[in-house]
């Protein structure tokens, strides 16, 4: 069955077409150096011998994937979810799968996406059934420097409440990856997406995280990076029914010559929805970020709120930013509003500061911890802390500014 | 012996001057008021003392405790007992308040403190500022109405413990209430020893905190110098 779809996706793959660096959406990627490495193997899971050493002490169920494909010998599965790989999914989920593959693959203007949909390896498939409660670690193992393709459906039934937090390993470097989340929020459901991007500097990373919300979902994604020689993560997400509600925030902490590029797209299709998107990039080196945001309000969606922020910390005279927001607004009962900045370190600031005592250099870093704090500070799992305030630590040490 | 002494100060912001030729001395345990109109220079002086990069000093010297002060970081004259109560305090995002005080005790003090420790001295000043505890746990001054930032400003007096406090304005944008209480903060600080420069628009402020001297700053130098009851003339009759 699942080969069936894997053609559709080829197909719209080649309908789409590969990136160029004049479309809207890739035009901050160094598409030029861009070369995605050769498909992954599925025989590298044996090869582990263990993965206690990546698993979070606050979660008891973790989910593999190594080099893209789904490992269910490695994985250790809550009891009260559904975790199948993706084609035997397809044996008592069909229906509901072929119905969202038919809707994706037609709307999907991203080419990685609908790259992952026809080349994902062995995918997985998570069904939350109403009400069920419950947190699950995603650990994501690149073995080598082979393209790793790891697809995620995951479907809640109506006031299903998950915590998803997931984690990356690179063993090698020049680690290649196009990942694919699809997540589908019954009524009433909710999902609170953490996702820990530290990657290699040497690696290439893409995701797409693509959701549907229903009556009353709400969806909440957390994103860090330290980003890679290139990252991008690319958002879509359709507020499809009354009264859901989105927040999707970011940060980026770029030291050396790492990269992280966003793209999101917020499309409010129902009325009296909530978006609020807020992503923030500290940029030291050489480095450089991106954003580019869509909210896109239908005319039905009366009532919308819609936010979107883009706030950018230049530390050093080499790093750059390039940073589009844009609204798309065709309904006329509607608050909404978009906005960006790409600073320095504010003098009046760092003065402010120095007359309380602290050297420039403390108050410098003072403020730039600030910068990244105020997101870090949202994480309430320990043990993911301490690698974000060494990403930090790490964009300060390499400051020009400092 | 003065506290501080500025002879013959002349300043300019981006080449325009802004003092020109300003002259004022102050012991120990004085409070000098500073009065005049908008542009005068008044918030410039207060800035230059404590060491904004923004203003040119083009002439003139400013003795802090035997020390040239001009020659001296921002943080440097912080460290030798000089304090500036901004009239615009900065909104820090993603700093806590306590984590900010915390850091400048211990930059300004050199010793470290315990955490039990600075929350008891800091618990004991944010009451006499009559302020909750939750502005402790806030970042530095944001969403802050005007009366809670300059409560913050005299809360870090508090806790520094200068020798010579500058208040730029502190009563402008405080109803009466909060001016009482910022005043009554002021007043209870200070050592008999300490030295305070109050830099105001209006005669109020001075009903609280009662000057030993009052000057007038006018086209970036002082034209008069007189007791408290200049002040009450300056209301009645205006500057000119």
């Amino acid at each position: 069955m699942i080969h069936v779809w894997r053609e559709k996706a080829q197909k719209r793959c080649l309908e789409i077409g590969e990136p160029k660096p004049k479309q809207e959406r890739f035009q901050y990627l160094p598409l030029t150096h861009l070369k995605l490495a050769a498909k992954a193997s599925p025989e590298n899971a044996g090869t582990l011998a263990s993965i206690e050493a990546y698993r979070l002490p606050e979660f008891a169920h973790c989910l593999v994937f190594v080099d893209g494909y789904f490992s269910p010998t490695l994985s250790s599965l809550p009891k009260d979810l559904v975790c199948l790989p993706l084609d035997q999914a397809f044996q008592s989920y069909g229906l509901f799968l072929q119905n969202r593959w038919t809707k994706a693959l037609k709307e999907e203007q991203d080419w990685f996406s609908a790259l992952n949909a026809a080349e994902h390896g062995r995918g997985a498939f998570i069904y939350a059934p109403p009400n069920v409660k419950a947190g699950l670690h995603i650990l994501n193992i690149l073995t080598s420097d082979a393209l790793g393709s790891p697809r995620l459906e995951m479907t809640l039934g109506k006031q299903a409440d998950v915590t998803l937090v997931q984690t990356h390993v690179h063993l090698q470097s020049n680690a290649c990856s196009n990942q694919a989340i699809d997540l589908t929020l019954g009524e009433g459901s909710k999902v609170r997406w953490l996702d820990m991007a530290l990657l290699d500097p040497s690696a290439t990373s893409f995701w797409s995280a693509r959701a549907t919300l229903k009556r009353d979902a709400r969806l909440e994604i957390l994103a860090f990076t330290d980003g890679a020689a290139v990252m991008r993560s690319s958002f879509s997400v359709e507020l499809a029914e009354e009264n859901s509600s989105l927040s999707l925030q970011g940060l980026a902490m770029l030291a050396d010559s790492r990269q992280a590029h966003v793209h999101a797209l917020v499309d409010h299709a129902a009325p009296n929805c909530t978006s609020r998107q807020h992503f923030k990039a500290a940029l030291a080196g050489t480095s450089h970020s991106s954003f580019e945001g869509k909210i896109f309000v239908r005319p039905i969606a009366q009532k919308t709120m819609a936010y979107q922020l883009n706030n950018n910390l230049v530390l050093s005279d080499e790093a750059r930013s390039n940073s589009k927001p844009n609204l798309e607004i065709f309904a006329d009962d509607v608050k909404a509003s978009h906005g960006s900045t790409v600073t320095q370190l504010s003098a009046e600031e760092l003065f402010y500061l120095r007359s309380r005592g602290l050297t420039e250099i403390e108050a410098k870093s003072l403020l730039a911890n600030g910068f990244c704090k105020e997101l870090i500070d949202a994480i309430e799992i320990p043990s993911l802390r301490a690698p974000l305030l060494a990403a930090m630590k790490r964009v300060l040490a390499n400051s020009h500014a400092l | 012996m003065y506290l501080i002494e500025i002879k013959n100060l002349h300043a300019s912001i981006d080449g325009k001057p802004i003092l020109k030729g300003l002259n004022l001395q102050v012991r120990k345990g004085e409070i000098h008021a500073i009065m005049g109109p908008n542009g005068a220079g008044k918030s410039t002086l207060a800035k230059i003392l404590a060491g904004h990069p923004a203003y040119t000093v083009t002439e003139g010297e400013i003795w802090f405790k035997g020390q040239d002060l001009l020659s001296l970081q921002p943080e440097e004259r912080a460290a030798l007992g000089l304090f500036m109560s901004f009239q615009y305090p900065l909104e820090i995002a993603g700093v806590t308040n306590r984590h900010f005080l915390k850091t400048a005790f211990t930059a300004l003090r050199k010793t470290k403190i315990s955490e039990a420790d600075f929350d008891t001295l800091l618990a004991e000043k944010m009451a006499l500022m009559e302020m909750r505890a939750e502005f402790g746990d806030r970042s530095v001054n944001e969403g802050f109405s005007g009366g809670e930032k300059k409560r913050n400003e005299i809360l870090q007096m508090a806790l520094f413990d200068p020798d010579l406090a500058i208040l730029d304005e502190t009563d402008s944008g405080l109803d009466i209430d909060a001016m009482k209480v910022v005043a009554s903060g002021v007043n209870r600080l200070r050592r008999p020893d300490s030295s305070l420069l109050v830099i105001t628009h209006y005669q109020r402020l001075l009903d609280y905190i009662r000057p030993d001297f009052v000057h007038v700053l006018f086209d970036g130098r002082i034209q008069r110098t007189g007791d408290a009851t200049l002040a009450l003339e300056l209301e009645a009759k205006g500057y000119a």
